[in-house]
């Protein structure tokens, strides 16, 4: 493994000292599960320092306040998959993160490492897409808020500064009248990171209309990011299977416009089948 | 790189080590503490050979610094059972010949320990997501899965 000063800060504010002294030097290590990996393969010889921010208990915590959701990015998959408030307000969320790895990754891997790591199929990302999560970036001293959306810039791509941390990520509850659906396809069940995945939230009226869409696949686009050409198609619609299909045809439509690769015969009828699939979870959900 | 100072209690007994700023778990107790139960299969989070229960949760001790387990408690396989007196997932694994070459066995037991502590009576399902982390390129898993369950009825 790489070579490197490993520091333990006690406290958030110790830890945002010790970045900006470090800045590009220094990485803060969670989970371990994505940066372990690439610091043993030896492909990151400029980071110096690693800031094991595991102990940082106010890092880690679910909150409910009004009808938002609150996460600390040391938050691990295993306890989003079981917590009842996520469950409950972002089910979407719950089951992308019970599909990560295996038991041993969800233990271990942090929702911040999945956000800030920003592989293009990181499981969590759809799902707090369609949520609308933002996120907050701190640095000694200051902090910002930013949609998510603009937060991944690209591949492994962020806009977080060498001295900042994510320190929260935050998002709306769903109304009791919305569903959700969330899919994901990988080489095999347990521990194979997923190919692509999507997620999708809808909410109806009384008759059965969608009035408001959010589809958000990964390993779709450079960045994730909605697709309005796919929700519209569902919008103030009854969909049906012809509907349905048109909005998987115009998610790979948005993959495809962005560029064809060899991988884009196999991943466009596969995306087409599980944005299908991931509609139909959303429908199945009663309307109360 | 420095090293630092860490309090460790594996299979219940206290160790203060000193280790070097990148040294594994999986390193620490193969290497310092001589415990060469836990196995090294791909080194990056993939076949579970590694495995351990650190503060009640299995993880993959090749993913983990010591460093970041200052004041933590860790469980091996060494811990579970003796020669002479087996842990009943032990016994049930050789009833059950859920062992042929073994070098998946330790990661197993472990798996299927931190299983039944949370849940004693799983389903066939719970047991076989409990022991998803960990590769068997031998037995085919039924014969594993076979064994957990009949630990878990011995448990009662
Ligand atoms: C076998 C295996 C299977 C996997 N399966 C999946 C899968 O199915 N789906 C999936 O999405 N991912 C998967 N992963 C990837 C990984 O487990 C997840 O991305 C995990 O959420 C990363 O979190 P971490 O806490 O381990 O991050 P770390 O490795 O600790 O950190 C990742 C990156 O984020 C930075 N970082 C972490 N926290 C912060 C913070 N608060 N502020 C600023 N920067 C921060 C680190 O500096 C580093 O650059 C898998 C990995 C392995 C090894
Ligand atoms: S050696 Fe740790 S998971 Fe393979
Ligand atoms: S018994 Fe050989 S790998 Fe499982």
């Amino acid at each position: 493994m790489l070579e490197f000063n490993l520091y333990r800060p006690g406290t958030l504010q110790e830890a945002l000292k010790l970045l900006a002294e470090f800045k590009s030097s220094a990485r803060v290590l969670a989970g371990g599960t994505d940066l372990l990996i690439s610091l043993g393969s030896r492909e990151r010889e400029d980071v110096k320092n690693i800031i094991d921010i595991t102990s940082l208990r106010e890092l880690d915590f679910i909150r409910e306040e009004d009808s938002r959701l609150r996460l600390g990015p040391l938050t691990v998959h295993a306890q989003i998959a079981d917590s009842p408030h996520i469950r409950q307000g972002a089910g979407l969320l719950a089951a992308a993160a019970a599909a990560i790895g295996s038991p041993q990754i969800r233990n271990r891997g942090t929702i911040g490492g999945n956000i800030v790591n920003a592989a293009v199929c990181a499981d969590t990302v759809p799902p707090l897409l369609a949520l609308g999560a933002t996120v907050k970036l701190e640095r000694l001293g200051e902090s910002r808020w930013l949609p998510l959306e603009e937060f991944i810039t690209g591949p492994n791509r962020t806009g977080l500064e060498a001295d900042e941390m994510l320190t929260e990520i935050a998002f709306a509850k769903l109304p009791a009248t919305a569903g959700w659906g969330f899919m994901r396809l990988a080489r095999r069940e347990a521990m194979a990171i997923a190919r692509m995945n999507v997620a999708v939230i809808l909410d109806r009226d009384s008759r059965g209309r969608v009035v408001s869409a959010c589809i958000a696949p990964g390993a779709v686009l450079a960045s994730p990011a909605r697709i309005p050409a796919a929700e519209n198609i569902l919008l103030g619609q009854c969909p049906d299977e012809e509907r349905i299909h048109q909005a998987g045809q115009a998610v790979a439509a948005a993959m495809t416009a962005a560029g064809r690769r060899w991988s884009t015969p196999y991943k466009e009828p596969a995306i087409i089948a599980l944005t299908e699939r991931a509609i139909k979870q959303a429908l199945e959900v009663e309307w109360r | 790189m420095n090293k630092l100072p860490v309090i460790l209690t594996v299979n219940g007994r206290e160790y203060k080590l000193t280790v070097d700023a990148n040294e594994r778990l999986l390193d620490t107790l193969r290497q310092q503490l001589r415990l060469t139960g836990t196995k090294e299969g791909c080194g990056i989070g993939e076949c579970g050979a590694c495995s351990v229960i650190l503060d009640g949760k299995l993880v993959n001790s090749c993913m983990v610094l010591t460093a970041q387990c200052h004041g933590s408690r860790v469980e091996t396989v060494e811990g579970l059972g003796t020669a002479s007196k087996l842990h009943p997932l032990q016994q049930a694994f050789i009833d059950y010949n859920a062992i042929q070459c073994g070098f998946c066995t330790p990661g197993m037991l472990m798996a299927a320990k931190a299983l039944l502590d949370k849940k004693p009576d799983p389903s066939e399902a719970e047991i076989r997501q409990g022991l998803s982390g960990v590769l068997c390129r031998c037995t085919g898993y039924k014969q594993i899965v076979d064994a957990v369950k009949a630990a878990a009825r011995e448990d009662k």
